[in-house]
């Protein structure tokens, strides 16, 4: 069974291959890590999958379905949502409630039935209280009320799953979730992934942060000047000399 | 909460409307307020267009001027009743608005200044150009008062209250969608379309609607603008016009639904000041100083508050009031 299947996906920027040719599937109920050295291409592979960026060649699917030209904002109500490596929370609005914009499939009200506001409240309470679970399944409660742009850094990270997560997703995709925790919050981070795996979430995940990866991952694919350099297991990966040379220098296992 | 205190201050000035008329028998004032209150309506799409979409329109006054021609063809060579020249207007000026915004609105760049000057000086070289229908540069004559049914709004106060009426009803509705989840969703274009888009808004079409909903709002100003005066002509509608429309939202505050109101206010008040005491200071001034003084107020505004004066008022009444809770404190913690 396949939730995501990435099928020969290239992105060319000018003369650069910042992807190239990459190919690996994703099971439902799976925590898939991409890692890589800087530049490697794991964000511009992230891109790609939610349509920030138009593929130069290649097709992605999403439950069988081609997925490669659908607009961006069709992927949250289709099931795909995902956090950014460069916060992308929103400015002047709190944390609270920028955990509630995650849920905005999950409203009914438009433009100009909001305007007459008769179902605004009840909409809201609704939307509030899916965040408020999220809160607390995040522990971000001390931050509720403050603008999320001023909470600490790791913590703006942790308001980014709990945006994605609102869309009720069944692929969320995670870029280096784990920057700037320290590590009590990197092991509740570790908990967090299984937890969402747990209810049925299939998770991308892309992290520097070696001992977390091994640690949570079902599969590893590697990547390395946008190849794919390798795919398999935790200890498949570690014990494949060309992962090994790639990362020569640097000790990452 | 913040919505509970917006409609609260809307029924306070609900209130002071309604009974201003009664207070001020003046014509000359009454004729400023009314014209505050077409200011305000043309205005108030612009604050929430470029406050949270972060889209400048030039095409206020032209969206005026279709709405006052519009409403003045209706009615003079149509012979429709004014109600159904007002929804007219509405229609066609929201089809205009998408038409304008259709080729640009994906883009976050600011190609919708560029489109929306062009369309203004296009639909001011039509107004002139088109003299059968329109009258061409010297004007339409004879557009009658606005009506419904055998109700006509005839005279400054009928025609005061109705463009207040559309002026309140106007920010009613606008409070209402900012505190909804659209209103949230419109918070979110300033800082990350991206984002936005990753959680399934559709920015363009969010920004159509709001490109559309300043369009008409102007439109309908421009409509009643024209059963008011009975007498329009295409030097109102013109593109420089639409800087002072800019200035209002600006100087009264972006992103705040009163903003547009208080820049109408600050704006009038400095308008006919200046028509007073430029005389008097500088006794062969012309219209062009009148300009400048609007560019210079721009650059103060967003010089020394570019938050513009609605949000600033706003903050430091917040400040008095958490200052008058800390002193409770502090009391308290005397007495104790
Ligand atoms: N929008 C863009 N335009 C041009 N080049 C880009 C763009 N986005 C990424 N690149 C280039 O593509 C390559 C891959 O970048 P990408 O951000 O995907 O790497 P990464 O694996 O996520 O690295 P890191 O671990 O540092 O986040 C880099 O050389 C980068 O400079
Ligand atoms: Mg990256």
């Amino acid at each position: 069974m396949t939730i995501l299947k990435v099928q020969n996906v290239s992105k060319v920027f000018g003369g650069l291959h910042a992807v190239d040719n990459v190919s690996f599937e994703v099971k439902p109920n799976e925590i898939l890590s991409v890692i890589g050295p800087n530049g490697a291409g794991k964000t511009t592979l992230f891109n790609l999958i939610t349509r920030i960026y138009d593929l130069s060649s290649g097709n992605i699917y999403f439950q069988n379905q081609d997925i490669s030209k659908v607009e961006a904002y069709k992927l949250a109500s289709m099931g795909i949502s995902r956090t950014f490596q460069n916060i992308e929370l929103f400015e002047g609005l709190t944390t609270l409630e920028n955990i509630m914009v995650g849920g905005y499939i999950h409203g009914k009200c438009g433009f100009v039935e909001s305007m007459f506001g008769f179902r605004n409240r009840s909409e809201d309470k609704r939307l509030e209280k899916m965040a408020k679970e999220k809160i607390n399944l995040i522990g971000l409660q001390n931050y509720e009320h403050s603008e999320a742009l001023e909470i600490p850094y790791g913590r703006q990270r942790m308001v980014e799953v709990a945006r994605a997560l609102m869309t009720s997703p069944k692929v969320l995709l995670l870029d280096e979730p784990a920057a700037g925790l320290n590590s009590v919050e990197s092991e509740e981070l570790k908990k967090l992934l299984l937890r969402i795996r747990g209810d049925g979430v299939a998770i991308i995940l892309i992290e520097h942060d070696m001992e977390t990866v091994m640690s949570v991952s079902d599969r590893i694919v590697v990547m390395n000047h946008g190849q794919k350099l390798a795919e398999g297991t935790p200890s498949e990966i570690q014990q494949n000399q060309e992962v090994i040379k790639a990362y020569l220098g640097e000790e990452v296992f | 909460m913040k919505t509970k205190s917006n409609i609260k201050v809307l029924g306070i000035i609900a209130v002071l409307v309604v009974i201003l008329p009664l207070v001020v028998q003046n014509s000359y004032l009454l004729q400023i307020f009314i014209n505050i209150g077409s200011w305000t309506l043309i205005s108030l799409g612009l604050t929430i267009l470029l406050g949270y979409a972060g889209q400048i329109s030039f095409a206020q006054a032209a969206f005026m001027g279709i709405g006052a021609y519009t409403a003045a063809i209706i009615t003079v060579t149509l012979h429709w009743p004014p109600l159904l020249a007002l929804i007219t207007t509405a229609v066609i000026s929201s089809i205009m608005a998408f038409l304008v915004g259709l080729p640009v609105l994906r883009f976050k760049e600011h190609y919708l200044a560029l489109i929306t000057i062009g369309f203004s000086v296009m639909v001011f070289v039509l107004m002139n150009q088109l003299s059968d229908i329109t009258g061409g540069p010297g004007g339409f004559i004879g557009v009658p008062p606005f009506s419904i049914g055998s109700f006509v709004f005839k005279g400054d106060i009928a025609n005061y209250y109705l463009i207040w009426g559309t002026v309140l009803i106007s920010i009613f509705l606008i409070i209402n969608l900012l505190s909804s989840r659209i209103g949230r969703a419109l918070e979110t274009l300033r800082s990350s379309e991206i984002a936005a888009k990753s959680m399934g808004i559709n920015t363009f079409l969010l920004k159509m609607k709001v490109f559309i909903f300043a369009g008409v709002l102007a439109g309908i100003g421009g409509a009643l603008y024209a059963f008011q005066l009975s007498f329009i002509a295409p030097n109102t509608f013109n593109v420089l016009e639409s800087i002072t429309y800019l200035t209002i939202v600006v100087v009264g505050g972006l992103r705040s639904v009163w903003g547009a109101l208080i820049g109408a206010i600050v704006v009038t008040v400095i308008e006919k000041g200046l028509t007073h005491l430029l005389p008097l200071i500088i006794p062969d001034a012309g219209g062009e100083l009148e300009s400048i003084a609007y560019g210079l107020l721009l650059v103060l505004v967003l010089l020394f508050i570019p938050d513009g004066l609605g949000p600033t008022i706003a903050k430091s009444f917040k400040n008095k009031r958490n200052m008058t809770k800390s002193s409770k404190l502090k009391t308290l913690d005397q007495s104790n």
